[in-house]
């Protein structure tokens, strides 16, 4: 369906089925009055209506996901982002280096100097960048 | 003779808790894992019910397209299998790549999860070296070790912690405004289209039903009683399945809010405000999913 947007494509698609709808109330409003021809082609043109209407849903929701390709793949992106730092964080490299500042600080800590504290306080909280 | 006496690391109780809040207020408190992680694992619960609202697309396609061949031919409704096939095959290629979507979007929220709660990684062995190093520094007093040991704990798990937080964070600001664009999509896609072949299914079901119905009930009224149930049986089963659609619509719009309230406040992933609104989102997610259940 070239040269539709996806919310005109919606747009068609509710016409249609209102449409198909009002033509299915009259059909079965008149049936009696009706004769079985005029019934079958009313009815005819009542599914080719829904059908269309059911057909440009389907454009619809392929036009939504083509918009929505580079979306996704920039949360697919940012979904590897996170494992890889799930699995950084797990490393016994980025650990050591973490539990090695905790011992500069502890050392600093037992030797009770503020100074010592504070400049291992310091490179601790760096080893996380 | 007397030592001069040297000072623990117990009699720097002031000092070391001193240190501790230093270390726990620079890298900003721990992170909430539980209440992040618990929302994460709601929405991706919930999503597990999304393929079975994504396959009835082409299986509604399937269900209009046998109303409108029984009505035209009167063919027995199990037989029109391989007729309708090919009429939905579009749909199911939506289907596909719309399923496609939602997984990457449930990747995401499973990757926030463990990233949030960091359970991958256990810093115990790490810990227990750094007993015996402070050992080495302090081998006479077994209480200043433990107590040292304590303070290392809370230090690597912060550490470790503001890392974990400062991923968290940046992945939050730098995926939200896509987060928000897909889910819209899928919830659009839901609420509208899927709603509308619904409409649409319905409306041929009416169609196929009730001409039958006024063409023969002169003829056999108790046969037009029984097409009737039948009838009724059809729109309740198409009701049950918009009700379970509605429900996932609830759903994603609680993950999109949950996942903008992290953004909002995504350089205080640890305050209470935060943990109350990610666990309110949690708890009406979990609500949510009973309802999912109805239809499918």
């Amino acid at each position: 369906m070239t040269g539709l947007d996806r919310d005109e494509a919606r747009g068609l698609a509710e016409q249609f089925y209102r449409l198909s709808k009002e033509l299915g109330d009259y059909r079965f409003a008149h049936w009696e009055e009706l004769g079985k021809t005029e019934r079958l082609s009313v009815e005819s043109m009542e599914w080719s209506l829904l059908n269309a209407s059911s057909d440009l849903t389907a454009t619809a929701i392929d036009l939504t996901l083509d918009d929505l390709k580079p979306v996704v793949k920039r949360v697919a992106a940012s979904t590897r982002k996170m494992k890889t730092a799930i699995r950084k964080a797990g490393r016994a490299k980025d650990v050591l280096a973490i539990a090695a500042a905790a011992v500069e600080l502890c050392a600093a800590i037992v030797s009770g100097s503020p100074s010592a504290i504070a400049a291992a306080l310091e490179r601790a909280v760096k080893v996380s960048s | 003779m007397t030592h001069p006496r040297v000072a623990g690391p117990l009699e720097h109780r002031p000092l070391v808790w001193l240190v501790v809040s230093l270390v726990c207020l620079s890298v900003a408190g721990c992170a909430d894992p539980p209440a992040i992680k618990r929302f994460a694992a709601a929405s991706a619960s919930a999503g597990e019910r999304f393929p079975e609202i994504a396959n009835d697309i082409e299986k509604s396609c399937e269900r209009r397209e046998k109303y409108r061949l029984l009505g035209r031919w009167g063919a027995d409704l199990d037989s029109l299998e391989h007729v309708t096939a090919g009429t939905c095959a579009a749909y199911g290629r939506a289907v596909s790549r719309l399923s496609g979507s939602h997984r990457v979007l449930m990747g995401y929220m499973k990757a926030l999860g463990n990233l949030s709660a960091g359970e991958v990684v256990s810093y115990d062995q790490p810990i227990d070296d750094l007993g015996d190093a402070v050992a080495a520094i302090s081998p006479a007093d077994a209480k200043s070790v433990a107590a040292v040991k304590g303070v290392s704990e809370v230090l690597v798990e912060a550490v470790a912690g503001k890392w974990r937080r400062k991923q968290l964070s940046t992945v939050i600001e730098k995926t939200n405004a896509d987060v928000q664009t897909l889910i819209t999509a899928l919830r659009e896609t839901i609420e509208g289209d899927y709603e509308r072949l619904l409409d649409a299914e319905s409306e041929a079901a009416r169609k196929f039903y009730l001409g039958v119905i006024k063409e023969y009930r002169g003829e056999e009224p108790l046969t037009a009683i029984l097409v009737y149930d039948r009838w009724l049986g059809e729109e309740r089963a198409i009701e049950a399945r918009r009700e379970t659609a509605g429900a996932y619509v609830k759903v994603l719009k609680k993950i999109a809010r949950g996942h903008q309230d992290l953004y909002d406040h995504r350089d205080a992933l640890k305050s209470k405000d935060v943990k109350k609104l990610v666990l309110k989102h949690s708890t009406a997610i979990e609500e949510l999913a009973a309802d999912l259940r109805r239809a499918f």
